[in-house]
């Protein structure tokens, strides 16, 4: 809000420009980069592992083959995912169930990285509908998705994200709700991030995460949307819930699904 | 009120001790003023030809000599006044008021004859500086607006926030560490429109002075520096008007006299109007926008008696910006200030003060169906007694308390009709900031002049309100409920400030000053710019009183009768208590604000070059600053020290004013900066398949080096016509330099495996023109 704020009155008040410029940067010794989610939806079960890269290094990053990647549960169950693509775990057993606590142990190039999260209650969507927009000179037509759900009363904090996918493919933007304002509301959002043509299938996900996978969904948008050296704050890395300085998160997510073809309204 | 009692009891018996002080010497005393205006003259020099000594007039223009009886001649001395010289038989007290004409000569003519200019060698203060308005009329400025904030960052230990910005920095310290004083109301929040101009309107103000090095304990509250703006008058001879016309705003000025030439009063007002242009857009989305601007400043006085003067200075700006008709976002200051002057004999001279000051700002959303409002505002409520005794020429004593009351209101929500948000409020804070001060000018040999003084200040949270104790993750455990004025934590500091100066010879001197800071109230902002979010905090339990110690040496040496002045200056400052944000802090309406900041130390150092040519055809100066600013924080960069953000290595201001004849001027700034400490990618990783910089260090990187070059030409009619006019062109950023205001380092939009760094500049060459006018 406060940076978007900020471009805007810049744009209104001076024609700023922009050009790509040549600034050299330290390389690093790369860090492991761990992406590990445990869903309530059989075969949501993914651990990803990667590396990072230097800044101008125009290659994808490395994949960490050969990890030993297991999920514990409080419990005392465990799973040992196995890995199916290069750098990519998973085990078809597991499904994940609310309001139990879940253990990420990952060994990889002699790091040994944990974390812990709790799945949530899943909170059901109420409706989702479509709605056309004329489009602005920052936005082009087309029909917007509008989720309506209810936040549960209660006097603990409840954290969702959002996710949208057209088809197949996600929406990258990264859409956070808390309801520190709205506690116990039917709330009504608008998602932002694209917009979609008639005969195109919005599938929209509400997810119910915990603190500590909001969290480094919260402060990885702030690192993504602003990154703008010299005006806006210092920008760190994510503030991650995994151990022995690994990059990533590992979310325990409850998801419920929604699906809608948009048709032409009029 | 035990304790405001005993303060009482002090002062009576400091007044009763005064009054027997120094019997056999005879006091001269009165105000020194402008012929043409009737304004009074602030830092105006008075000296006894026969004695080596002398002083100068103080804030409201007064002066007080206390002499042997005798014969003198007294000489009365101004910048760009032409000297009046009297000679006076002290028998007895004598008031003697007088009265100084601006000189029709060039400036060289004047300061040749006239000015005593060798204050900045004499002067038992360091690290100070003064500017007129005058002296800035002829410096080019962006959009050609003059801009007090933005002609000071062009002094030495003085930088600039960024491009454009009216924010600065004070020897390594931040932009919320300075005070900044407008007729002695705290003024919160200083720029208008993101920083690019400061809510002060040249037109409005007399006197600027700006205290770096050694800050009299008077001042307090802050930790690095006071900016001490004095409003005019306003012209007590005759009603005037002025004002002018220029690209972005036009001003318009009436001032002239009250109830029989006993006082006068001064209106001053000035708007923007770049928004008026967006019409000219057929675009729904922009020429429905509404961006600007004013300020309105307003001041009057009133002369009872030789000994009673009253004054009553105003200020409100605001800006305001609406995005369509659905999102309104708006800001500002207002002032007040009532002070009353009383001379209780002519050695005694008191100030007594009442001071309000505010600063809030408001979201708004409008919907069809509902609206939704955020409001967030400081307010002070001061009180303050300021005394001053002369004991004998080159020998004053200051003496006063004062005390502010604070109201904080963080955040509160409301929302109407069908939106979804619960109305909300932050709990209210309460401060009580209270000090008592004492300060001795004197001169102890003839080589050698002392300013000594000690400060205790207190400071009080208080109720009602809730605090709340919470674990090392933040969740509270406990809650405590305090009662209205109740005491919620309570510090007392005293702060120490020295300044010696030891004179070499008539034109060099060498000063050394110690101070002692602390500020009670802290600034949050996720960001470096100023912004109209900004959110002020008392100290509390958590949070304690941020302190600094400086420690400063100076050389001081003028040549040729004083046209030419150099100095050089080193400091060494301490910082404690800093404060910075936990990673993702969030202090947008967040009750436990406390919870989302860490605390740690800092130090600053540097030297500071200046050398000035103070009049002539052509004058102008040279400041050089070489710097460091470091800071320690347990909980970032792994606890090693990393540079602040204002740590510029470099920084190089050059002002050079040619005056043509006595119509033209020409004139050209070029300043020069090492790039911000900033924290910049060492690579990059993949989440969600898209790019994700990869820090490791903070601060660790360097923007692009600033610099740029502005050229100014200013044609002034007669002088001595009624009808006075005048234009303005000035030409910001000459060669067009493209300094980086910030850069992104993003992906390709084409190729997102291509990462790159993407630089954002705001100002190419901008040209303005200004017209003004005068009858």
């Amino acid at each position: 809000m406060r940076n978007h704020l900020y471009v805007l009155i810049l744009l209104l008040l001076f024609s700023s420009c922009e050009e790509v410029v040549d600034i050299s940067l330290k390389n690093v010794q790369s860090a492991v980069v761990v992406e590990a989610t445990v869903t309530n939806l059989p075969g949501g079960q993914t651990v990803k592992i990667s590396t990072t890269t230097d800044y101008y290094n125009p290659s994808l990053p490395l994949m960490k083959q050969g990890a030993e990647v297991s999920v514990l549960d409080d419990l005392g169950n465990s799973w040992l995912f196995n890995e199916i693509s290069k750098g990519v775990y998973t085990n078809g057993n597991l499904t994940g169930k609310e309001g139990r606590k879940y253990t990420l142990e990952v060994k990889v190039d002699g790091k040994d990285i944990t974390g812990e999260s709790e799945m949530q209650t899943v909170t059901p969507i109420d409706s989702i509908r479509s709605e056309y927009f004329p489009g602005t000179r920052f936005a082009d037509p087309g029909y917007f998705v509008i989720i309506m759900f209810t936040d549960p009363p209660g006097e603990d904090p409840d954290y969702y994200r959002i996710r949208m996918f057209n088809g197949q493919k996600p929406n990258p933007v990264i859409q956070l709700v808390d309801d520190r304002l709205t506690n116990g509301n039917q709330m009504e959002f608008f998602l932002y991030g694209g917009s979609y043509q008639p005969g195109d299938t919005a599938i929209v996900e509400l997810q119910s995460i915990d603190y500590g996978t909001y969290i480094y969904f919260y402060t990885l948008s702030n690192v993504l949307a602003s990154d703008q050296q010299g005006a806006t704050s210092t920008p760190a890395n994510p503030n991650t819930n995994l151990s022995d300085d690994a990059l990533g998160y590992f979310g325990a997510i409850a998801i419920s699904r929604d699906t809608l073809v948009i048709r032409d309204h009029d | 009120m035990a304790f405001f009692k005993r303060i009482g009891y002090i002062l009576i018996l400091l007044y009763s001790f005064f009054n027997v002080y120094g019997q056999g010497k005879h006091t001269l005393s009165g105000y020194v003023r402008d012929a043409a205006t009737g304004e009074e003259l602030i830092g105006a020099t008075i000296t006894m030809d026969s004695l080596q000594t002398g002083t100068s007039t103080n804030q409201y223009g007064y002066y007080a000599l206390v002499l042997p009886e005798g014969r003198y001649s007294v000489t009365y001395r101004y910048i760009g006044y032409s000297p009046v010289v009297i000679d006076i038989v002290l028998s007895g007290d004598i008031q003697k008021n007088i009265i100084l004409k601006q000189s029709s000569e060039t400036l060289e003519e004047v300061v040749v004859s006239g000015e005593a200019s060798d204050r900045n060698i004499r002067s038992a203060e360091m690290g100070v500086e003064k500017i007129t308005t005058k002296q800035l009329q002829a410096v080019p400025v962006i959009f050609g607006e003059q801009d007090i904030l933005k002609s000071i960052q062009l002094l030495p230990g003085i930088s600039a926030v960024g491009e454009g910005n009216s924010g600065f920095y004070v020897r390594g310290g931040d932009a919320s560490q300075n005070l900044i004083l407008l007729d002695e109301a705290p003024v919160y929040n200083a720029s208008h429109l993101l920083g690019f101009f400061s809510v002060f309107n040249n037109d409005a103000i007399k006197d600027v002075k700006i205290m770096k090095g050694s800050m009299p304990a008077q001042y307090g509250g802050r930790l690095s520096s006071v900016l001490d703006i004095k409003m005019k008058e306003g012209n007590n001879q005759k009603l005037t008007t002025s004002g002018g016309i220029g690209l972005i705003s036009s001003r318009f000025q009436v001032e002239g006299p009250l109830l029989k030439q006993k006082g006068s009063f001064m209106v001053t007002g000035r708007r923007t109007y770049a928004d008026l242009f967006l019409k000219f857009f057929s675009d729904t989305n922009l020429n429905s926008n509404v961006l600007y601007f004013y300020d309105l400043n307003a001041k009057a006085n009133y002369r009872f008696s030789d000994k009673d003067r009253l004054f009553l200075s105003g200020y409100l700006g605001r800006d305001i910006f609406k995005f369509r008709k659905t999102f309104g976002f708006d800001w500002g200051n207002r002032t007040l200030s009532m002070r009353w002057n009383h001379i209780f004999n002519s050695r005694l001279f008191l100030n007594s003060s009442l001071i309000y000051s505010n600063y809030d700002y408001k979201f708004n959303l409008m919907f069809e169906d509902a609206e939704f409002t955020m409001r967030s505002a400081i307010t002070d409520f001061n009180w303050k007694e300021d005394f001053q005794y002369y004991f004998s020429a080159g020998n004053t004593l200051k003496f006063g308390t004062k005390l502010n009351y604070h109201r904080f209101l963080p955040g509160e929500v409301s929302s109407s009709g069908d939106f979804p948000v619960n109305d909300t409020k932050l709990e209210n804070k309460y401060a009580l900031e209270s000090a008592l001060y004492i300060s001795h000018e004197m001169k102890l040999f003839y080589f050698m002049s002392a300013n000594y003084g000690l400060r205790f200040s207190a400071f009080t949270q208080m109720g009602p309100g809730s605090v709340y104790s919470f674990d090392s993750f933040g969740n509270v455990i406990d809650t405590l409920r305090f009662d209205h004025m109740e005491n919620i934590k309570t510090y007392y500091n005293l702060d120490p400030r020295v300044t010696l100066t030891f004179q070499l010879s008539d034109q060099s001197s060498v000063k050394t000053a110690y101070m002692r800071t602390h500020q009670y109230l802290h600034l949050l902002s996720n960001t470096t710019s100023a912004t109209p979010i900004d959110l002020w905090v008392p100290s509390s339990r958590v949070i304690r009183p941020q302190t600094s110690d400086q420690v400063s040496i100076g050389y001081f040496r003028n040549f040729r009768q004083n046209q030419y002045e150099a100095s050089m200056e080193i400091y060494y400052r301490k910082l404690y208590h800093q404060i910075d944000y936990k990673n993702g802090a969030d202090i947008f309406l967040n009750d436990l604000v406390e919870t989302q900041l860490v605390f740690g130390s800092g130090q600053a150092y540097g030297m500071e070059l200046f050398f000035r040519k103070n009049y002539g055809k052509w004058h102008g100066w040279l400041s050089y600053t070489l710097a460091r600013s470091l800071r320690r924080f347990p909980d970032i960069n792994n606890g090693n020290p990393y540079p602040a953000r204002q740590d510029r290595i470099h920084d190089i201001s050059v002002v050079s004013i040619w005056e043509i004849g006595r119509k033209w001027s020409l004139s050209a700034v070029w300043v020069y900066y090492t790039g911000d400490a900033v924290t910049f990618p060492s690579g990059k990783y993949l989440i969600e398949n898209q790019y994700v910089n990869y820090y490791t260090e903070r601060n660790g990187s360097r923007m692009p080096d600033y610099h740029r070059m502005d050229l100014g030409i200013t044609y002034h009619s007669d002088r001595k016509k009624k009808w006075q006019s005048g234009w303005n062109f000035s030409i910001y950023n000459v060669y067009g330099r493209k300094n980086a205001y910030s850069i992104t380092f993003e992906s390709d939009k084409d190729n997102p495996q291509k990462t790159e760094a993407v630089k954002l500049y705001l100002f190419s060459v901008i040209p303005s023109i200004t017209y003004n006018f005068k009858f």
